[in-house]
């Protein structure tokens, strides 16, 4: 069963997230900030990561660039869910190593497609 | 001959007289001392013959002096006038006469007058003299503002103004030295402004300096749309400067303010509908628990169908918002190569050196806060990674430019490069590196380079890659100071006969034609002029505009004037140029070279375009006519050659326009020697 870990500061949308992807037959795990994502990432080992950007103390560029750096994290997919909608800022989510980047308010059967799309790719490779 | 001086035929004629009385007397007086007939007949006879002897004497004598003295005499007069103008002139004389070494004397202080002005003319150019330099440092600060300043009379009549001022009024004709500021924008925002700026210097003493004027906006009668104030000026004695009137165009902010604005509007206009649908299902939802399931699946539906509206409603929104990049005003064209120079000079003072690789390009942006980032950065890397060099490279993407700063090391973190988000920018007074950034349009990341070992700190700036836009060449720049006339001195049409040549405006213009029939379809393919205000030639103003004449131009026509049909296709029409023509004459007197010829052509078109050329009209060929009846060469080479007027540009109508002008400030002033000083007199000698 994949493992799809959650990261928000919003509990409204943590809880939305959470029962959809549950609803998909994954196993989930939340978090409410950057350094607890960093640590569930070694800990919890997802397959892919649902990612907001504007959290405190540390943000979601930081997260993806922690977790890219790691060696011991390749191929954990990351998908950034964002109210940063600007261009460039999406450029940097890319850059920094999203493999999605997603704007805030967003389609929920898009991003449920998107994500079982990756998770069938890793699979199948 | 000017009436006052003895008229020589009186000489002959009073001689004469006297010669008559003379023998007439001598035969009274002799041919009463006889009684016998025959004796005094032959008393008559011999008088007779002695007065008719003496009077053919008298008329061969005068007839002589009158060829050799006289006569040579006026010319002398007229040539040295000429002289007076043209210091390099020739005096022409019959071969024969009695003047003796007169002419040489006069040919040779003429030779003289002109070594004087001209080492005159080389002193003032030296421009030694202190005023003369401050004028022309002031003139060149002038030349270089955006904002364009006039400054009025009393009267709202333009006394001065500087280049922007053009552009702000988008070369509008009727923008001049004495046309009205009226001509350019409604009345009613000046003179209120005007009336208020009036009553408060009355009302609190305070001097001009101090009041800062009224500020307003107003449209123009263009449609443009202009931020302006208006300051009182100081009474200044002997000058006739009343207030200033400075402006800024202001309409691509207006468009901008206004779409914005629009936008707005309507998005919040559709975001009602959707906004009232789902606050009512979700309260139904709530205050109903006991719904059955269908009316539940229903509402729940309708909450999501309004949801996906709001959402697709808000992607417009913000979509508009990120297309309309804001601080328009602050990007300019800049070439990277000189702003990275820059850039490395002052990060070399700091011991980092900054390569530049790759081709450069040109760039839109505010060159200011990239300036101040681009160095910012660098130093960032250097502090963060250790390293003492680095290079940038600019690329080129879609809607932005990269600057990609490329080193051998570690990569820097995003934390860091969030903390120097919130440092503060110096230049930019309250605000922080992040909002600088931010009102640029950009982020800032660093990631492993595609070469391990190497790491890119990446800054992409929003921007149209600016293709370097030359700007169209300035007319010639300088502001010229000009005194207009007094209020009392500007009289109605009807009393033009008593203007002083001195206080009258005029406008010296030239046609190039397609030949010479005007009622026989000839047309006219150039019309230029040129203002002429207090004796001088006003530089900064002139009009020339090829003409579509909507006929072909015969070869003999071109061979004269050099104008092809490929020249004048797709210019505008005689009636629209006809209007311009007749905004920027506005009430001077017309002057020109054989005007009337011109007039015929502009006579016959004007109906159509709706204007009259009604005022007075000048021709130089006939008051040089009337001022040297001596010769026979009027044509303009004769005339320009003759009083010294340089011949630059012949035949094209504008190069024509100015010699006319010369000559005719030159007629001017041998006019008003020869006692003509009124518009009206000037009139009168020219023949209407």
């Amino acid at each position: 069963m994949p493992r799809i870990l959650i990261v928000d500061d919003e509990p409204n949308i943590v809880l939305a997230l959470e029962m959809l992807m549950q609803r998909e037959g994954y196993e989930i795990r939340t978090v409410g900030d950057g350094e607890r994502a960093v640590e569930a990432a070694s800990t919890f080992r997802p397959d892919l990561i649902l990612l907001d950007v504007m959290m405190p103390r540390m943000d979601g560029y930081e997260v993806c660039q922690r977790i890219r750096s790691d060696d011991s994290l390749k191929g954990i997919f990351i998908v950034m869910l964002t109210a940063k909608g600007r261009e460039v800022e999406r450029e940097k989510g890319l850059a920094l190593g999203a493999d999605l980047y997603i704007t805030k308010p967003f389609s929920t059967r898009e991003v449920v497609r998107k994500v079982r799309e990756m998770l069938a790719s890793k699979s199948g490779a | 001959m000017v009436a006052g001086r003895p008229h020589p035929w009186y000489l002959l004629g009073g001689a004469a007289l006297l010669c008559v009385a003379f023998f007439t007397g001598a035969d009274l007086l002799l041919s009463s001392g006889t009684e016998d007939p025959v004796a005094r007949a032959r008393v008559h006879e011999v008088v007779g013959a002695a007065a008719g002897l003496v009077l053919l004497i008298l008329a061969v004598f005068f007839g002589a002096l009158w060829r050799l003295v006289f006569l040579p005499l006026e010319l002398l007069g007229r040539e040295t006038r000429i002289v007076g103008v043209n210091p390099g002139h020739t005096i022409e004389l019959p071969r024969h006469h009695l003047l003796g070494d007169v002419p040489q004397a006069i040919h040779d202080l003429g030779a003289g007058l002109a070594r004087s002005k001209r080492l005159l003319e080389e002193a003032a150019a030296a421009g030694s003299s202190d005023p003369e330099n401050r004028q022309a440092r002031l003139e060149t600060i002038l030349a270089s503002l955006q904002e364009g300043i006039l400054v009025c009379d009393d009267r709202a009549r333009i006394v001065f103004y500087n280049p922007a001022a053009r552009g702000v009024f988008r070369n509008n004709s009727a923008l001049g030295i004495g046309r009205s500021l009226h001509l350019l924008i409604a009345a009613a925002p000046i003179e209120n402004s005007l009336q208020i700026l009036r009553q408060r210097r009355v009302r609190h003493q305070e001097p001009p300096e101090t009041d800062s004027g009224v500020s307003f906006v107003c449209p123009t009668l263009q449609g443009g749309i202009l931020s302006c104030r208006i300051r009182l000026l100081p009474d200044l004695p002997g000058l006739p400067w009343s207030f200033v009137f400075t402006c800024e165009d202001i309409s691509s902010e207006a468009d901008a303010l206004g779409r914005r604005e629009s936008l707005l509007r309507a998005t919040v206009k559709s975001m009602r509908v959707p906004l009232t649908g789902l606050g009512l299902s979700a309260d139904s939802l709530e205050m109903l628990p006991d719904l059955d399931a269908a009316r539940r699946a229903e509402l729940v539906h309708t909450i999501a169908h309004d949801t996906l509206r709001l959402i697709t409603q808000f992607e417009v929104l913000a979509h508009e918002i990120e297309e309309m990049e804001s601080p328009r005003y602050l990007a300019r064209d800049v070439f990277v190569e000189d702003l990275v120079a820059c850039v490395a000079q002052r990060l070399e003072e700091k011991g980092t050196r900054l390569t530049m690789i790759g081709d450069p390009v040109w760039v839109k942006a505010d060159v200011h806060a990239l300036l101040y980032l681009l160095e910012f950065l660098a130093l960032g890397i250097r502090r963060s990674c250790g390293v003492g060099a680095m290079e940038l490279e600019t690329l080129l993407g879609d809607k932005r430019v990269y600057f990609n700063f490329c080193w051998k090391g570690a990569v820097v973190p995003q934390a860091e490069i969030e903390g120097w988000m919130s440092v503060a920018a110096e230049p930019f007074g309250a605000h922080t590196v992040g909002e600088v950034l931010e009102r640029l349009g950009s982020e800032v990341w660093s990631r492993p380079h595609g070469t391990p070992g190497f790491a890119i700190l990446s800054l992409p700036v929003p921007s149209v890659p600016g293709r370097c836009v030359l700007q169209p060449p300035a007319p010639p720049a300088r502001p010229v100071f000009v005194d207009t006339p007094a209020p009392d001195e500007i009289v109605a049409a009807g009393v033009r006969e008593f203007l002083p040549l001195d206080r009258a405006f005029f406008v010296v213009f030239d046609t190039e034609t397609t030949g010479l029939a005007p009622a026989g379809g000839d047309e006219i393919i150039s019309l230029a002029g040129v203002k002429i205000v207090n004796r001088g030639i006003v530089v900064s103003e002139s009009f020339n505009q090829l003409v579509d004449p909507g006929r072909s131009i015969p070869q003999s026509s071109t061979r004269i004037h050099g104008i092809t049909d490929d020249q004048v296709r797709g210019r505008p029409r005689i009636d629209e140029v006809l209007r311009a023509f007749h905004s920027f004459v506005g009430d001077a007197v017309l002057v020109g070279h054989n005007a009337a010829f011109d007039m015929r052509f502009i006579r016959l078109k004007q109906e159509r375009a709706g204007v009259r050329f009604q005022g007075p009209l000048l021709d130089t060929l006939a008051l040089s006519r009337f001022l040297h009846d001596h010769t026979p060469a009027h044509s303009l080479d004769a005339v320009a050659r003759r009083l010294g007027v340089e011949i630059r540009d012949r035949h094209t109508a504008l190069g024509d326009s100015l010699i006319t002008a010369e000559i005719f400030l030159k007629l001017l002033y041998l006019l008003q020697e020869r006692g003509v000083n009124t518009l009206g007199g000037a009139l009168e000698v020219s023949g209407r």
